[in-house]
């Protein structure tokens, strides 16, 4: 008999729920997968539920992702976005987040650039705490769905092939992916320029390989990550141009391998430097799969943990 | 006021009374009589199950409130958390507001100590406003009373500038105190680098950032044939660095901060900002080698590291909060309740008297009578909790709040003032 509640009060991060989890996450997402592509999308689950989206960071399409989900669970939804961190204006987050909680807020969904903003939180307010994405620490929603997207691809992820390919030093899709993939038994390695992957990555049980042709030769999924220039306080690679001409994936390079991958992209995409078009909008490309499936697999985690919440 | 010290262990290595169980009458400031079986019904008596008596404490490196920071520790509050913790004697980092670099500064420290029951050894600013550029007037300072010179837990980046500094002490066989890390590798000090900062996605300060200026500093003690304490080491390699460079040569010294002998990086994986300190938590197996690094006197000296700081600076997201702990309170209660498996308490009491003396050339005191009383009084086997409301430093950023404690300051003697523990 599978599991028919969550192990934890808040989504913190993948490293802090079980395997267990993950898979209910998965079944109830199916479920709501279904719903979302009914002529009336909108279930009453979550009504009398109210969530506020607290976005200290920009974020376009897992802020609107998250919205529908909530829409779509008949949830009241605030949102609140600051372009740079309250800290910087002079509010803490704590006394902003105190502010919105003081008007009965259930559930809060967050993204900010502190790694950890989301345990301190938790530690100090009562609501459940959903991370959108806590700097480059982790993004469970977004590994979430990419591990539901490759389910429906591949089946059973269990020695399944994956590689992560690009910014793994800056990126939390990556720690979030590999952590997720690892409990669900898959192989993961990462491939990228030496400066941009953890000298202790092997730690997480992945394995390294720098040569793109390699990684994509040995794999079964591609999962190819945007180029953060914008958490990079310093020059990590030497230009763009000879990232993209050594570690972008093109269609010259996806058609010399001797079988088809499926390739992955979590967004927004840099064209033509991690990925070219003519891969991104192939048939081998399921990106636009993945923000689908990101609706539904947030309406689950919305769902197992508002059953969850402690009134 | 007389006290009588009822049936305590003398711990202190430098004693013929080392190892044995006597009484101690204290008068007037003063050791007035060691013997078994002393009565005195006039003075008040200090009695405990398992009590010891050791040399009055010493810390180095103890960050002040006064002046500038006084929400954070007044002369007042320093005092009672140095005294409750078992420390008569404190050499103070510069790092006030403004920084102390004047021989006037150093006297008005040094008296403030004084007026509040300890003895304050004031530590000088190495280069001007701790900018990293120029030397301050250290013989004047000497001469005021100051016993080292450094820029606190902020290193030296420029190795010229910490060779004229290691010269110019010569003159007066100082002392320069230098903490050894390099900040173009540390990234921001957030955490150690290894499993843990890969987990929690944080980019770490690999163990070379402070290896490197460990061995640079070495080498430049070594050209100027000076006096150099390296404070804080964190690292494995470093106390190899050290311990092999000590035979060469014997001005070297170095000091460990006491969370480095207790806490590792996994200690961080709930983010708690009372633990984001420096030098930063690294491995299980780093804190081995500080371990063994005192046992075989690679390492001088202990240090609390304390660091008062507002709750304004702590209770924050873990990137954004300030670095430090206070620790003068907790340091001794902690180290015995969890590194005596790995180190004997008479090494501990070492690190805490003669030990931090000797890197500082200070004398340490002797328990004999007719000496002036400088003693700290604790009960190794006693258990005692943390409170909040039992904190006496003026801020509350310890990872200790609310713990429970295997060894208890009882009482700290410093000439007439006599500090007792509830």
């Amino acid at each position: 008999m599978a599991h028919s509640k969550l192990s934890t009060k808040h989504l913190l991060g993948i490293k802090y729920i079980t395997a267990d989890d993950i898979n209910l996450i998965f079944q109830t997402a199916e479920n709501f997968k279904d719903v979302i592509n009914r002529p009336i999308k909108k279930v009453p689950s979550l009504r009398d539920v109210t969530i506020a989206n607290l976005f200290f960071e920009n974020s376009t399409r897992t802020r609107i992702s998250f919205e529908l989900a909530e829409k779509r669970l008949s949830a009241d939804v605030v949102n609140f976005s600051a372009a740079s961190s309250s800290v910087k204006k002079g509010e803490t987050l704590l006394d902003t987040v105190n502010n919105i909680l003081a008007m009965k807020v259930d559930m809060v969904v967050m993204r900010h650039p502190a790694p950890g903003a989301h345990h301190f939180l938790s530690q100090n307010i009562s609501a459940n705490i959903i991370n959108a994405g806590d700097g480059t620490h982790e993004h469970p929603t977004q590994a979430l769905l990419d591990a539901f997207s490759m389910r429906e691809q591949l089946g059973d992820l269990k020695g399944k092939k994956i590689v992560i390919v690009g910014d793994v030093m800056h990126s939390r899709v990556a720690l979030s992916n590999i952590i997720c993939l690892t409990k669900l038994g898959a192989k993961v390695k990462v491939c990228g320029p030496p400066t941009l992957i953890p000298k202790h990555i092997l730690s997480l049980g992945v394995e390294v390989e720098y040569s793109i042709k390699k990684a994509l030769e040995w794999c079964d999924v591609a999962n190819i990550l945007r180029i953060q220039l914008e958490r990079m306080d310093i020059k990590y690679i030497p230009s763009l141009r000879e990232y993209s001409m050594y570690y972008g994936v093109n269609k010259k390079l996806v058609d010399s391998l001797n079988k088809k991958i499926v390739i992955m992209h979590p967004g927004p995409i840099n064209r033509g430097v991690e990925i070219s078009s003519d891969v991104a909008d192939s048939d081998q490309a399921i990106i636009l799969d993945q923000v689908e499936n990101g609706v539904a697999v947030r309406m689950a985690v919305l769902y197992l943990l508002a059953g969850n919440r402690s009134n | 006021m007389k006290y009588l010290i009822k049936d305590c262990k003398i711990i202190d290595k430098q004693s013929k009374l080392n190892g044995k169980r006597v009484d101690i009458l204290i008068e007037k400031g003063k050791i007035s009589d060691i013997r078994k079986g002393i009565k005195d019904e006039k003075a008040k008596s200090i009695k405990g199950k398992n009590l010891c008596a050791s040399v009055g404490w010493m810390d180095i490196g103890t960050h002040l409130g006064e002046p500038g920071y006084e929400h954070r520790e007044t002369f007042e509050s320093l005092a009672n958390a140095a005294l409750s913790g078992g420390y008569t004697d404190l050499a103070t980092m510069p790092q006030s507001l403004p920084a102390i670099q004047s021989k006037a500064q150093i006297k008005n420290l040094i008296s403030a100590g004084k007026s509040n029951g300890i003895e304050i050894h004031p530590l000088g600013a190495l280069s001007n406003d701790l900018k990293g550029e120029n030397i301050t007037e250290f013989v004047d300072m000497h001469h005021g009373g100051a016993v080292g010179f450094t820029d606190g837990l902020k290193t030296v980046e420029k190795g010229g500038l910490l060779l004229r500094a290691l010269q110019y002490v010569k003159s007066f066989d100082g002392v320069i105190l230098h903490h050894p890390n390099d900040k173009s590798l540390s990234n921001e000090d957030l955490i150690h680098e290894g499993a843990v900062s890969t987990s929690m996605g944080m980019k770490g300060s690999p163990s070379l950032a402070e290896e490197l200026t460990v061995y640079r500093d070495v080498q430049l003690n070594s050209y100027a044939e000076s006096k150099l304490c390296i404070h804080l080491v964190s690292t494995s390699e470093a106390v190899t660095i050290i311990k092999s460079q000590k035979k060469k040569d014997a001005k070297i010294s170095a000091g460990v901060s006491y969370l480095n002998l207790i806490k590792i990086d996994e200690d961080l994986a709930t983010f708690d900002t009372n633990l984001k300190v420096k030098p930063l938590l690294r491995t299980a197996k780093d804190k081995r080698s500080l371990q063994k690094g005192l046992a075989d006197d690679t390492l001088d000296y202990i240090s609390s590291n304390h660091m008062p700081l507002e709750t304004e600076k702590k209770h924050l997201e873990f990137p954004y909060a300030t670095h430090g702990a206070i620790g003068l309170e907790t340091a001794f209660a902690a180290l015995n309740s969890f590194t005596t498996k790995n180190l004997e308490l008479a090494t501990l009491i070492d690190k805490l008297t003669t030990g931090p003396r000797n890197v500082l050339n200070i004398d340490t005191p002797t328990i004999e009578v007719g000496e002036m009383a400088k003693l700290t009084i604790f009960d190794p086997s006693a258990t005692w909790t943390y409170e909040q409301s039992d904190v006496m430093s003026t801020s509350r950023n310890s990872p200790f709040i609310g713990h429970t404690f295997t060894g208890k300051v009882i009482a700290t003697i410093n000439k007439d003032k006599v500090y007792l523990n509830p």
